[in-house]
């Protein structure tokens, strides 16, 4: 009992909060300040990365230099080893060469925001595919343009996301855990060569990297093995991607009118993106500066939309914003086949509504990447296929040249179109199709779809300002994309109406930088804090919400706050409607109570009704409603997301004993275990004879004891 | 993996005891009663400890407090069982009598010393299994202590006291159950007086330089070769007495063959 105490003092004397001789033993680093890769899956492979079931244990060893590398690699006598990467570091290249060493079984990333003199930032990173969405590409069977062969879209790409790691590879993200705890505690305390390169002895430091993934193979198998459950405790194994498209247009058009073909222009942009790392998806080029951009449009048009829906000859505009992109287009794919089979709009609400196809679509322009400008300018990338055979593909370009002046310029004709949701009609039916981005062939994106697509690389950022006046000073960015949203909105309205755009039409550079704030700094922000409800806009973080599309198990916080300011920007208020009747309306407009702005003393908002024709629009994949779906055949996007349990992930820190220290306490526990059994044999047998004289009445029995 | 510091160290400390328990206790029912009770009075002593130690919060961070009330309340319950044994003499004596088995034989009632072993022992395998087993239970990870600056020895320290503590209540018992029927209360004093040294020794181990644990071992492992000396001394034992039975073993051997 003493002593029991004196094993709980043991520990009080580290830290007081500690309770057992674990804490003595384990460093954990917390959830927040690391993240992991994870695996995903599509129709033929596994991507990612996956641990051991109880995690992989490895010595740490950090690669500040070239000659650390090579020292692990060509000296390293304690594998497996654990790598601590800078953020210059963590490419293709060393992972490979790490990987082909066969010493390494887990990596760690370092990536800590402010200290880029102590850890060298990457130049260039983009886990993504040189030609990205490749296989769902609208050329993936021509030999002119097919893999790319023109012009590799995203030069940097490395294809890292797309490979099947097999080892866990975690990002770190506090300043502390890095440098004081693996650097100096760990690395450099036990396991940093000496200056003759010699190994350090045991005790070394190691880490257990564990990041267990439940789903394996592919698609097809872990949803089978999902369906196919045979005990009382179904466990999923993995779940597919997907989330809601919004889209929104400008005229009702009811069930029993008819819709003329060609007459509705779609404009649109992307949404979401991804990165190797959970909850690293910043997402500010690619493609918050097209979101931001495409809602500014809506805005700039909703202003004036009554000069459209009021006449019969103008084209009604279908604004929407895609989900699910970056994963070989689920968003628009799913659109395309819903159109093909005349199903959208299916939502509810949209009973009312006359159907779209794709006959009734006569033009598509899409808004991609638009922070940066290529040689000062915003380029027009068309597809050379259709080009030919669409003559208003010429006049289009020419329009939006005219509108632009100096602006926009056209990219080589003979360019396949990029990356783009546009490729997903075009795949169907040629429609006439400009996609408006800022490169002119490669990406200037240095960091496209990666954890470094940061706001700051596009310098939307606060620095040293206070929140009130970072949302309020309109930065240089927010002028940039307003011009560029002003003149693409300019051409959609002459493509609507046939007229050049009145002076009402215009962008405004507050909006856009305010939508910027709230996108990329904190969806905190007034803006939002004044489309939502009350209720919901207490619930708005002060951090980015992530921009990866993710399951499909609830709408995600960007698609949902895209869509409430698609309501805003297209609707008309409804007078005197309290905020009860708004939430119960139902019927073709879609009816959304927003608490508005304060009043003149600061104190109480506003509140308002908003009706517009703007709804979801499922993002998923037909792959994996269709019965008896070939996943292996390439015609719908069947990707999934391997899940994991909720003890799945965890990184901790400690020593590892010499194998000395364990075999000799191995050694002596086994002989003092023998010892005391052939001792309390011997002193068991030899007892009656040696305390016999004590005994009071000896009996002459031999007896126990 | 650290397995094998798990098992080393389960073996270090709860080695000798399993050693005693199979050879002396094991075929015996009478003896593994009075072990399990043995067992469950030292836990009416932790529990007591334990009440007393969350009661008084001030000095929850002054471990010594605690320390030396447990110590009190220990030898208060070796008292309380020897007390309530000396009760049951007659009982136990009826029950082995009517016991079919050859090894239950009144000599386990007559012979005071044998009880006063199994109810040290008893005290010794539990109080041992809970200092330990916090330990052990956190040794099977991949880890092993010192990243936080503690001496890699943690582990066997704590094995070899906790074994060095199983054998010193073993002793305690005998030494403490004759003092009380010779009436000499003074081997009590010794008793309480030992314990209550060893124990505070290991408040040494505390220090936060400490890098080995000798300083607290050591001694103890001197008490309780005096321990076991005195133990020997009044359970009967002498030099004369070992002597005569290694010649009686051998003897006996040459007998059987």
């Amino acid at each position: 009992m003493s002593y029991f105490y004196i094993f709980l003092l043991f520990i009080f004397i580290a830290c007081a909060a500690c309770e057992r001789t674990k804490e003595k033993i384990y460093i954990n680093i917390d959830e927040g300040k690391r993240s992991p890769c994870f695996r995903r899956f599509n129709g033929t492979h596994q991507i990612g990365c996956s641990s051991a079931p109880k995690g992989n244990v490895g010595v740490v060893h950090y690669v500040n230099s070239e000659s650390d590398l090579n020292w692990l690699i060509d000296t390293g006598p304690h594998k497996p080893y654990s790598v601590l990467l800078n953020p210059a570091d963590f490419n293709m290249a060393v992972v490979k060469h790490l990987l082909d060493s066969g010493k390494v079984n887990g990596i760690m990333v370092i990536q800590v925001e402010g200290h880029d003199d102590e850890f060298a930032p990457a130049i260039s990173f983009s886990p993504d595919k040189a030609c990205p969405n490749d296989a769902s590409s609208m050329y993936k069977n021509s030999t002119d343009y097919g893999s790319c062969s023109k012009v590799d879209w995203n030069p940097v790409g490395e294809s890292l996301m797309f490979q099947d790691l097999g080892i866990p590879i975690f990002v770190f993200t506090n300043y502390d855990d890095v440098k004081t705890t693996l650097i100096e505690k760990c690395y450099k305390q036990f396991n940093e060569p000496d200056a003759t390169g010699s190994p350090r002895d045991y005790p070394l430091c190691a880490v257990e990297l564990k990041d267990r993934m439940d789903g394996a193979v592919d698609s097809e198998t872990c949803i089978r093995r999902t369906n196919h459950q045979m005990n009382l405790k179904p466990s999923r194994y993995c779940d597919p991607m997907g989330d809601r498209n919004v889209h929104g247009s400008l005229k009702p058009v009811m069930k029993n009118e008819t819709r003329k073909d060609n007459s509705v222009i779609l404009v649109v942009a992307r949404m979401d993106s991804f990165s190797m790392f959970d909850n690293h998806y910043p997402s500010a080029d690619n493609h918050v500066s097209g979101i931001v951009a495409l809602l500014a449009i809506s805005e700039a048009i909703g202003r004036i939309k009554e000069n459209i829906t009021k006449s019969d000859n103008t084209k009604d505009i279908l604004f929407v914003f895609f989900q699910g992109e970056a994963f070989d287009y689920i968003g628009s794919g799913r659109m395309v086949e819903d159109m093909i089979r005349n199903q959208f709009p299916s939502s509810e609400g949209s009973q009312y509504l006359k159907q779209i196809n794709l006959d009734h679509i006569s033009h598509i322009i899409e808004v991609n990447q638009l922070a940066f400008r290529d040689n000062g300018k915003v380029w027009i990338h068309t597809d050379p296929i259709s080009r030919s055979k669409l003559p208003q593909v010429d006049d289009m370009v020419e329009s939006l040249k005219n509108i632009g002046e100096q602006l926009f310029d056209e990219s080589e004709q003979d360019l396949p179109l990029p990356p783009a949701s546009a490729q997903s009609f075009l795949k169907k039916k040629s429609i006439p199709t400009v996609v408006v981005t800022e490169h002119k062939k490669q990406y200037v994106n240095k960091y496209y779809n990666s954890r470094l697509d940061l706001a700051a690389e596009i310098k939307v950022s606060c620095d040293n300002k206070t929140s009130i006046d970072c949302y309020n000073e309109v930065s240089d960015q927010a002028k940039n994309l307003s011009e560029v949203a002003d003149s693409i909105a300019k051409f959609v309205y002459k493509l609507a109406t046939g007229n050049n755009a009145s002076k009402d039409l215009y962008v405004d550079p507050n909006t856009v930088h305010h939508l910027l704030y709230c996108y990329l700094i904190s969806p905190q922000c007034e803006l939002f804090n004044q489309s939502l409800k009350s209720d919901r806009a207490k619930q708005l973080d002060s951090k980015p919400y992530p921009f990866y599309v993710g399951v499909d198990s609830q709408v995600n916080n960007y698609t949902a706050l895209t869509y409430q300011m698609l309501v805003r920007y297209l609707g008309d208020k409804v007078e005197n409607y309290t905020q009860s009747q708004c939430d119960k309306s139902d019927g073709m407009y879609k009816m959304e109570w927003m608490q508005g702005p304060y009043d003149m003393k600061h104190v109480n908002r506003t509140g308002f009704c908003i009706k517009a024709l703007v709804n979801l629009s499922l993002a998923e994949s037909y792959a994996f409603e269709l019965e008896n779906y070939d996943f292996k055949s390439g015609e719908f996007a069947t990707w999934t997301e391997s899940s994991w349990a909720i003890d799945a992930m965890n990184v901790r820190i400690f020593l590892i004993p010499s194998k000395n220290l364990e075999i000799t306490t191995l050694v002596v526990g086994i002989v003092i275990l023998v010892l005391s059994l052939v001792g309390g044999y011997i002193m068991n047998k030899g007892a009656s004879k040696v305390f016999e004289s004590s005994t009071p009445d000896s009996s002459m029995a031999p007896v126990a004891l | 993996m650290t397995l094998m510091e798990f098992f080393g160290c389960t073996f270090i400390a709860f080695g000798p005891p399993f050693g005693l328990f199979v050879f002396t206790i094991a075929r015996d029912p009478l003896r593994v009663i009075v072990l399990i009770t043995s067992c469950f009075f030292w836990l009416l002593a932790l529990l007591l400890s334990s009440i007393l130690w969350s009661a008084v919060v001030p000095l929850k961070q002054h471990l010594a407090f605690g320390l030396v009330f447990s110590v009190l309340f220990q030898e208060l319950f070796r008292f309380l069982f020897y007390k309530m044994l000396r009760k049951a003499d007659e009982g136990l004596h009826k029950v082995s009598q009517q016991g079919q088995d050859q090894h239950v034989t009144p000599k386990d009632i007559s012979n005071k010393h044998i009880m006063a072993y199994v109810s040290g022992l008893g005290f010794g395998i539990i109080s041992g299994a809970f200092s330990l087993v916090n330990v052990l239970a956190d040794m099977v990870g991949p880890g092993t202590i010192g990243i936080k600056g503690d001496s890699k020895y943690f582990f066997l320290a704590s094995a070899f006291l906790t074994l060095c503590f199983v054998l010193l209540h073993t002793f305690w018992g005998i030494i403490f159950f004759n003092a009380f029927d010779k009436k000499r209360y003074v081997y009590v004093a010794v008793v309480v007086a030992s314990h209550m040294l060893v124990s505070c020794l290991t408040l040494l181990n505390q220090k936060h330089n400490s890098q080995n644990y000798l300083g607290s071992i050591i001694p103890a492992y001197i008490v309780l070769v005096i321990m076991a000396g005195l133990a020997f001394y009044h359970a009967g034992g002498s030099i004369k007495n070992v002597k005569a039975a290694c010649v009686f073993n051998r003897s006996n051997r040459y007998d059987t063959n």
